[in-house]
């Protein structure tokens, strides 16, 4: 049970705060376990580089199997991130032995099961969009919605984007929504 | 707060999972009452969708660059303890050594291997978007019942995802009866005493053809369930036939429960 490592506690308690804290936390874990990818199953063949993409994509489902509650403390982190980290490897190696890349690939969001349903809801000229426009939103906006969406207060957006009072963050933030939803709305007009 | 803004509050609370049960119900009848609110939401699930995936590639870029700051890959902490490691090792090998060629069985028992692998069901996530303008009725209980499943409350999600199949225009729809599958699965793990929720996962995989785009992932977890439900039979013939296939994406898996299984 992960209550019993006080480094776990911690961890899960900071990530679900959300914003700052959190943020600390994600540095803190990813760090921590670094190593797994020196001691990785050799078998697999894999670089440093594809083994560092793993890792990083591991760690990523980790952080949000606990900010959405799929992580239920039956195994400590490590444990959890070291299967999980098993599982990428495994996935990369298929990808290196089958010569075949799959667009969604680059989705790194999707866990395996769902990227075939992913692939009927977005097609990979939506991925390319919204990519597109994500970028035409601006350096600014595109950060502020980044910080909203890791849970950060609007007192600190306002802190760390230099918004005089977090009410105007929080306004600016549902501009910048609007703004993002018009640019896809624009896409999608034949 | 603007009306808008207030709008856009709730819908981002419904997106997040975070409205208690009675407000998400009824919000979800204003919105298959209201097309003006079904395309809100449905523009709002998609910009919400965007910021996630690029957030997650520029955490991704931030992450990754701190591999370059490493002057070698970190070695774990403890390795500094090597040489007593490596005779722990070395005697505890020895130890298990002796317990093999004593007669240990290799067999794997079903409740042994499968929290690992349905593990990765809880990693799986049916996302909610429809990427139209506006939402039809249908549109509207597939987004609740795949909130319902990424938020795991399965029981919710097989109720919405059974109602969808009894719709006449989506009969046997792979990917209501897949996800259905799963959330059976995810039921009988959280209380085992039920195993009409393992017959019932089984029966929905059985209705997704194995031609569709959910093929393959049926089978798997089909065998899983047999396995699950001690028929070990019904599971190695499914997994007989992922191992002959090159291509199935648990081929790996399929060979290893075949070799560790078998009596």
């Amino acid at each position: 049970m992960a209550g019993k490592s006080s480094f776990d506690q911690e961890i899960i308690r900071d990530l679900q705060l959300g914003g700052v804290v959190r943020e600390r936390a994600e540095y803190k874990l990813y760090r921590a376990y670094m190593y797994f990818v020196r001691e990785r199953p050799r078998k697999y063949r894999l670089s440093d580089e594809e083994a560092q993409d793993a890792y990083t994509e591991a760690f990523l489902a980790v952080t949000d199997h606990v900010v959405t509650g799929r992580f239920r403390g039956e195994s400590l982190l490590k444990t959890y991130l070291s299967r999980i980290f098993r599982n990428k490897c495994v996935d990369q190696h298929r990808k290196n032995t089958t010569r075949k890349v799959n667009w969604v690939d680059e989705f790194p969001e999707l866990p395996d099961d769902s990227r075939d349903f992913m692939r009927q809801l977005i097609g990979k000229e939506d991925l390319e969009k919204i990519r597109r426009q994500m970028e035409q939103l601006g350096d600014r906006c595109r950060e502020l919605l980044w910080l909203a969406a890791q849970a950060f207060s609007p007192g600190e957006i306002a802190e760390r984007m230099g918004f005089k009072t977090s009410r105007s963050a929080s306004s600016q933030r549902y501009k910048c929504l609007e703004r993002l939803k018009t640019l896809i709305s624009k896409e999608k007009q034949p | 707060m603007s009306s808008s803004e207030e709008m856009l509050a709730l819908i981002d609370r419904y997106l997040s999972g975070k409205l208690p049960e009675a407000e998400r119900a009824a919000f979800e009848a204003r919105v298959a009452a209201d097309s003006e609110l079904a395309a809100l939401l449905s523009s709002q699930a998609l910009a919400e969708y965007a910021i996630r995936a690029s957030l997650r590639e520029e955490k991704k870029r931030r992450f990754e660059a701190l591999w370059q700051e490493e002057d070698t890959t970190p070695v774990r902490p403890l390795l500094r303890y090597r040489p007593y490691l490596v005779a722990a090792v070395v005697v505890l090998l020895v130890a298990l050594s002796l317990l093999f060629w004593l007669g240990r069985t290799e067999q794997w028992e079903a409740g042994e291997k499968m929290p690992a692998y349905l593990a990765e069901v809880s990693s799986m996530s049916s996302r909610a978007s429809t990427g139209r303008d506006s939402l039809t009725r249908l549109d509207s209980l597939w987004i609740g019942s795949a909130n319902a499943f990424n938020q795991e409350d399965f029981e919710r999600a097989v109720r919405g995802l059974e109602s969808l199949q009894q719709e006449p225009e989506l009969q046997n729809l792979p990917k209501a009866s897949f996800f259905a599958g799963l959330a059976y699965l995810h039921l009988y793990e959280q209380d085992p005493g039920q195993s009409e929720r393992l017959r019932q996962a089984q029966s929905a995989f059985q209705k997704v053809s194995p031609l569709s785009t959910y093929g393959p992932q049926s089978t798997w977890y089909l065998s899983l369930a047999y396995w699950r439900e001690g028929k070990l039979e019904k599971a190695s013939a499914l997994w007989q036939e992922m191992a002959a296939k090159p291509d199935h994406y648990r081929q790996l898996e399929a060979q290893e429960l075949l070799e560790h299984t078998q009596p």
